[in-house]
This record gives structure tokens, sequence and C-alpha cells, in this order.
């Protein structure tokens, strides 16, 4: 019985890396991957809060000889998500000893949307996710096991590590204290040497000061004293967004509490569908029916990492669609974890009254069933988050760069292109005679030169950006940006907008080298054709993929509005409006489609419904939805 | 202790094993369609497919070496950005796949030179360098092809093994150290195995 055991739970986790391995991204992905496959690879340091520790850990797997930098990222995720799943199961088993049980809570939380997406691309989440089960699993055994003071130093260990990875690990804090309290006796001599391990743990953020300053690996935000420690460490650059300035938020606006519910709801809905939620609460009453300490401290977490974290990012009445996709998808990750314990628990209810059945079918068959029945949304998975297929981040910006002249400057706007470019740059060493620089605003043409450095190896080579002199670089057609300039851009007084390969080009008012642009541009179809293609074959529904196909197949029907017709079958007026932030122009031009550029127009229709933002599954929530009924 | 190292073995081996399972089927995949856009003479198309072939790299694959070869090959037939960018393309291709090792070095030397002296030429030719000034053209290139942006492979393995290493020694102390009676042998192996690795992490990151 107990070898059965055993097998089931080895083959249903070999399952569970199969498919995560399987549907993994093979290439860079969207949104920050890039950077942080850069700043692992140089040890170097990524965005605020800096991320030392998953950095590390992408670094070891950098060391096995299979697939590419981007790829050996993501498996980082995977391992840590099976590692996750692992915790779960054991979790199920302290709390219900049912191994039917422990498995459906696994297998429902591995299938869910936002798990399985977190699981399958280069991003942090699951780390986090397993050092906050480890404390969890560490705080059961103590109150189901009796206190240890071994594993209170332990907790105080991971609580300090997890400081250096992301900030929503310390909410383990809260719950934790509860542990303390419920030992208060015992656990107070020792709080001062868990406190202790709790700086042993938090000396991995020495790292940020040994590799940040800049002159040794890729360096997003420089830490050279204390004080730039502190800001990156506390995310001070994202003002409101910072650490501090969230933590303060709980306590203000208290009403937005009904919206961080509401949310809340959307999100495990999203996840585990409406058939879960008796299941929890099935599963709350029986945890509290085996041990209210337990309840006390699964319920603080699941309440510190779903209502107050959703007060602290997700509590408005309207939500845009870029936070939904940053916000939904990613932080509430350990509320999934521990509503999936619930159900787990919940399941157990329903089985031992199964188990007391006289029928032998009943006892034997029919856990099985309900604990595989999670299995279905695999289907769903396999066309939502087939990482897999999507080689649209890496296309799209060897596209972009294969298009560009030798030695000119590429200006990046937002964190799709600019990551993906550093990736590709500095990490792939793709053309490296491009200086590219980044912008922070798409207003303001004051720019970093991130992926421009060492700056005296491309000083040479762009002397007219380092002296100043823009307009005689973009003379040549030398300058590109992301920033499709409308009349309203400041820098539209100097520039007109050209369209390039999925990019603009930067040309003095005054210039007229259109002809020699055009014909250059022709050339570069073939790379086009491949990037548009990608876009028709992924199975995800990452947001930021079908942002970039969307925007992309403009440009790609302007390449085909290049193409000298014999004889017009069809003429179309091609309008699209383009948001930068709080930046919005709109690219308007005719498009004359014959024999020659027939097949553009067939991708760029199919492209477009392909990629249509509605399509995503947090769309109708959004603001922009609310916006749309509206108009 | 001995049936975790089992366990840890076996899950090892089974986590490679299917990463090479997927890798080869991108491999295959990729090089079919690599094949099939050469075959019909679409060479940058047929260029970008092979770099995902070698982009899937599984060292050894006889796929990975076969799209090499004829990468090299369609890249000498193009002209112009294209046969820059066949050449960086595989270049990057290379890098990107470099673990503590570097593959394909010989390829990438010979490259190496291509790439410098075509992005010179288009450089000199897009912005009316004189002859004269080749030497000096080249030269920044060169400077740019050569630069090498990662950091040592040796201090960096150092560096997350110390890590690792530091981070076990914590865990041996807590658990198998401050038992009750507190166990001193254990105590001073764990304080001992942090400060050396702790120390060697520093040296790590700071050499790295």
């Amino acid at each position: 019985m107990q070898n059965n055991s055993k097998i089931t739970g080895l083959v249903t986790f070999a399952f569970f890396l199969f498919c995560y391995i399987y549907f993994s991204s093979p290439v860079v992905n969207t949104g920050d991957a890039g950077e942080f496959i850069v700043s692992s690879y140089t040890l170097g340091l990524a965005h605020p809060s800096g991320y030392p520790l998953y950095l590390q850990m992408g670094k070891i797997l950098q060391m096995i000889p299979f697939g590419n930098m981007a790829f050996r990222l993501v498996l980082v995720s995977v391992i840590f998500s099976i590692l996750s799943l692992y915790i779960l199961f054991n979790l199920v088993m302290l709390l219900a000893e049912d191994r039917w049980s422990a498995l459906f809570s696994c297998i429902l939380l591995f299938v869910s949307y936002s798990f399985w997406g977190q699981s399958v691309i280069a991003k942090f989440y699951t780390l986090n996710m397993f050092i906050i089960s480890l404390i969890l699993l560490i705080g059961i055994i103590i109150i189901i096991k009796g206190f240890d003071k071994r594993l209170v130093y332990l907790s105080g260990f991971l609580i300090g590590v997890s400081s250096s990875n992301h900030h929503l690990g310390l909410g383990m804090v809260i719950p934790f204290l509860f542990v303390l309290i419920f030992n208060f006796k015992k656990s107070l001599k020792h709080i001062p040497l868990m406190i202790v391990f709790g700086i042993l743990g938090f000396l991995v953020n020495i790292y940020m000061f040994l590799r940040g300053n800049g002159t040794k690996g890729f360096v997003m935000t420089v830490v050279y004293d204390l004080n730039s420690f502190l800001s990156v460490f506390l995310r001070k650059n994202y003002a409101e967004g910072s650490s501090t300035a969230l933590t303060g938020s709980i306590f203000t606006n208290i009403s937005n509490f009904y919206y961080a519910v509401k949310n809340i709801g959307i999100i495990l809905d999203e996840n585990f569908s409406f058939y879960t939620f008796p299941l929890a609460i099935f599963g709350l009453i029986y945890i509290f029916q085996k041990s209210k300490k337990t309840f006390i401290f699964l319920v603080m977490s699941f309440f510190v990492y779903s209502l107050i974290l959703a007060k602290m990012t997700f509590a408005a009445e309207v939500i845009n669609i870029n936070t939904w996709y940053l916000g939904a998808h990613q932080y509430f990750i350990p509320m999934l974890f521990i509503y999936a314990l619930f159900c787990g628990a919940g399941m157990f209810m329903i089985l031992n009254f199964l188990y007391r059945s006289k029928f032998n079918i009943l006892k034997r068959a029919v856990p099985v069933l309900l604990c595989l029945f999670p299995l279905v949304g695999i289907m769903e998975r396999m066309t939502d988050q087939n990482f897999n297929s999507n080689f649209v981040p890496y296309s799209m910006t060897k596209s972009i760069l294969s298009s560009q002249p030798v030695g000119s400057l590429y200006v990046t706007f937002g964190d799709n292109h600019t990551f993906q470019t550093w990736y590709l740059k500095v990490a792939g060493r793709y053309r490296e005679d491009i200086c590219s620089v980044d912008s922070l605003n798409p207003q303001i043409a004051s720019w970093n030169l991130r992926a421009c450095r060492p700056s005296f190896l491309y000083k040479p080579l762009v002397s007219e950006l380092f002296n100043g002199d823009l307009l005689e670089i973009a003379k040549k057609g030398r300058v590109q940006g992301v920033i499709f300039l409308g009349d309203n851009h400041p820098m539209s007084k100097v520039f007109r907008n050209e369209y390039g390969l999925f990019v603009s080009i930067y040309l003095p008012r005054n210039t007229k080298s259109d002809v020699i642009i055009k014909k250059n541009l022709i050339s570069f179809k073939p790379y086009a054709d491949i990037t548009m293609n990608d876009c028709l074959l992924h199975l995800t529904d990452d947001y930021f993929t079908m942002l970039l196909c969307n925007v992309s197949s403009t440009y790609y029907a302007h390449l085909g509005s290049l193409f000298q017709v014999k004889q017009s079958l069809a003429e179309t007026l091609i309008t699209k409006k383009i948001t930068h932030e709080d930046y919005t122009t709109e690219m308007k031009f005719k498009v004359n489609w014959g024999v020659e550029n027939e097949d553009m127009l067939l991708k760029y229709h199919a492209v477009n419904k392909k990629n249509d933002i509605k399509i995503f599954r947090y769309f109708p929530y959004s603001k922009e939805a609310k916006h749309e009924t509206s108009d | 202790m001995k049936r975790v190292i089992r366990y840890i073995i076996l899950s090892i081996v089974v986590f490679l094993l299917f990463i090479i399972f997927k890798l080869y089927l991108i491999e295959r995949d990729f090089f079919e369609k690599a094949s099939e856009y050469e075959k019909n003479k679409h060479s940058v198309e047929a260029f970008l497919m092979y770099e995902r072939v070698i982009l899937a790299y599984i060292p050894g694959s006889p796929l990975i070496s076969e799209s090499l070869d004829r990468m090299e090959k369609i890249c000498g037939d193009l002209k112009d950005y294209d046969r820059i960018n066949c050449f960086d393309s595989m270049r990057s291709a290379i890098y990107q796949v470099r673990f503590f090792y570097l593959p394909y070095k010989d390829r990438l030397s010979r490259i190496d030179e291509e790439i410098i002296r075509l992005k010179t030429n288009q450089y000199m030719k897009e912005n009316s360098i004189p002859v004269q000034n080749y030497n000096e053209t080249e030269k920044i290139f060169r400077n740019i092809t050569e630069y090498n942006p990662y950091p040592s492979d040796f201090w960096s393995f150092l560096t997350v093994v110390s890590l690792f290493g530091w981070f076990a020694s914590v865990t041996l102390i807590v658990l198998r150290g401050l038992t009750e009676p507190v166990n001193k042998r254990v105590l001073v192996i764990g304080v001992m195995g942090f400060f050396i690795f702790f120390t060697l992490w520093i040296s790590g990151l700071y050499m790295a």
C-alpha cells in the first residue's frame, strides 16, 4: 500500500515536471525576462529590489549544458514550482493524511492559469512561492507536532533569505508571529536567536553592494552606498509603488477593501472556477475542527496574501489591463497556493465520507476520479500557457535589430522592447554594433545608455550621440525608436517619423531620404514574415505578446504598402491608435493590395485577429473593457 | 540518507531526460522547417530557423553541427545586411548556448573576423568614410566584437556553489547543531563551514 502510494506520488510529480518543462519557454519571454537573464548571466543586478537570490539561482542553472541562457533561467521557475507543489502535497498530508486529497490539491494548483503561467517563464515568483511554502510547512509542523526551537530559527533564516528575492515573502512574518504567540513562553527566549538567523539570511543582500556598482555585470540601478542600497531594496524609485508606500496604503481608503475582495474573487474564479469555492469552505471547516491554531495560522496567511496584498496593489474600482496582467497573474500565487490547500482539506472531508461507505467501488474508484478531475484543465493550458510555442519576443527583437544600419542608435521604450533588446544584444551578443539606449518617459528624450556600454567602445561609433548632435546621426536613417512620434510629441519639432521594421525611424524634418529607406525596408520582408508567423503560431494568452504582435502588424501592413502594385485588387486605409503610457498617437496610411503583397494582407488580418487584446483572460474586467462598453 | 540521495539522483536524471526530449523535438521541428526553406531558396528564413535549432542545444547533437554547417554555407552566399545578420545570428546562437564552456570556439574565431570585415565595409559605405580610414574604422568594430561582457566562469561557479555551501552550513547549524543538548562537534563544523563558504562567496562576487 505504501509502495503504491509512493509510486502514485512519483508518477504524478514526474508528470507535473514533464508538462512544465515541455510547455516552458524555449527562448526569452516578454516582460522582465530579458533583464533577468542578462543580470543573472553576468551576475549583475536587476530592477529594484535587485533580486540577488533569484539571479544567483539562475546562474547555477546556467552551468548545465542544455538549451540556451533564456531556457535555463526558465528552468529555475520549473524547479521551484515543482518543489512548491511537493511542499503542498506534504502540507495536505500533514493535515489530512490522505494521498488522494493531497494529490487533488496539487493537481488543482498545477493546472491553475497563473501558477502554470509563472512556472513556464523566466520569473522569480515560483522561487518566492517555494520559500513561503517552506515557512508555511514549518509553521504547521510546530503547531501540529509541537514546539521546536530549531524550526523557529530556520524560519527566521528563511524570512531573511526571502528579503533577497521579493518582498512578498516578508508577508509570512505576520502569520508566523501567531505561531510564536501560540507558544509564547517557549518561544520568547528563542526570538533573539531567530532574529540573528534572520540577519544571516538577509546577508544575501550583500550581493547588491559587491555586484551592483556598475563595474561588474549588467546593472539596471546602481548600488554604491547605503542610501542607494536602501533605494533599490525598498524600491524607492517607484514612488507610490515603493515597498514602504504600498505598506502604508493598507491603512488608507478603507472602503477600497470592497474592491480588493471583489478582485480576489475574480482571480480565484479565473484560476480554479466556481466549483472549488464550496470545497475551500469545507476545507476551512475541516481545518478548524482539526486544529484551531492551524486554522488561525492558515487563515492569517491567506489573509495576508489575498486581502492585504490586494489592498496594497489591487484595490481600485477600475484597473487597467496592464495591471490585471502584472498584478492578478503574478502577485497572488501564494494566495492560490493556500487556497489549493484549503480545497485539498475540503476534498478530504468529502472523501472521508466515501471511505466510510460499504461499497468498494466508491472507496477506490471515486477518490481517483475526483482527484484527477482538475486535469481536464490541461487542455486549456495547452492553448493559453503553451510557451513552448512562443517565439514572438525573440523573433521580434531579432527582426528589429536586424533591420538597423550598422553603427546606429536604437531608442527602446517599455519593458518588452528594452529588456528583450538587452538580452539579445548584451547576453546574446547580437548586433553589438548598435548602441541601444532606453527611455523612461515616452515624451522626453532623456535616455539611459544601459545597452550602449562600455561607452568607450561606442563613442567612436556613434560620436554624434555623445556629442549631443542627434540630427547628424539621424540624417542617415541611423536613429530608430519604439515611440511612434505623433505631431504632439516634443521631438516632432525636429524629427519626422518614418515607418521602419516594427519601430520608427526618426529623420530630421528637412531630410528627404525616404526612397533609400523604403528600398532597404522591403529587403527585410523575410524577417518580418517570420515574426508575423510567430505571432500567428503562439499558443499563449500572454498580454505582452499580444500587444507586441498587435502593434507590429500595423508596421507590417505599412511594409506591404511599399510594394509597387501593378493591378490594385483593393485599397485599405489603415489606422491604429498607439499608446505609450500617457502618450497616444495615431498611425494612418493607405495600402494598395495586389498580387505582389496579398500574402501580407492575409497575414496582417490573421495576426490582428489572433492577437486581439479582447481575447486576454482578464480583459473583460479591465478599464479598457469598461470604456468600450460605455462607448 | 542513502534513499534521499537515490531520489535526488533519480529526479536529476528524469529532469535532464525531459529537457533533452523537449529540446530534441524543437531541434527536429526547426531543422525540418529550415531544410524546407533552404530547398525553396528562402535563405533568410532558412538561417533564422537553423538558428533556432542551435538554440535548442544538446551537446553532441548531430542536428546542431549540421545546422551550423548549413548556416555557414547560407551566410557565405548572402549579401549586404542578410550576410551580416546571418553570421551575427550564428555567432549569437553559439554565445547564447554557452555554459561554463564555450562550444564551437574554432568556428567563432572565423565568424568574428568575417563580421568585423563586413560591418566595417558596410559602415564605411553608408557613411562615406574614405578607404584610408579602414584600419581605424575596423579597430572600432574589432574592439566591440572582441569585448567580453561575461564574468569569469571559474569565479561565477565558485560564487554560486559557495552560496549553497553557506546556506547548507546554516541549516546544519540549526537542525543538527542546536539540538538538546547542543551537538558541539556539528556546531563547530557548521560554523567553520559557514565562514569558509561565506568568505568564498564574497571573494567570488568580488572577483567574478
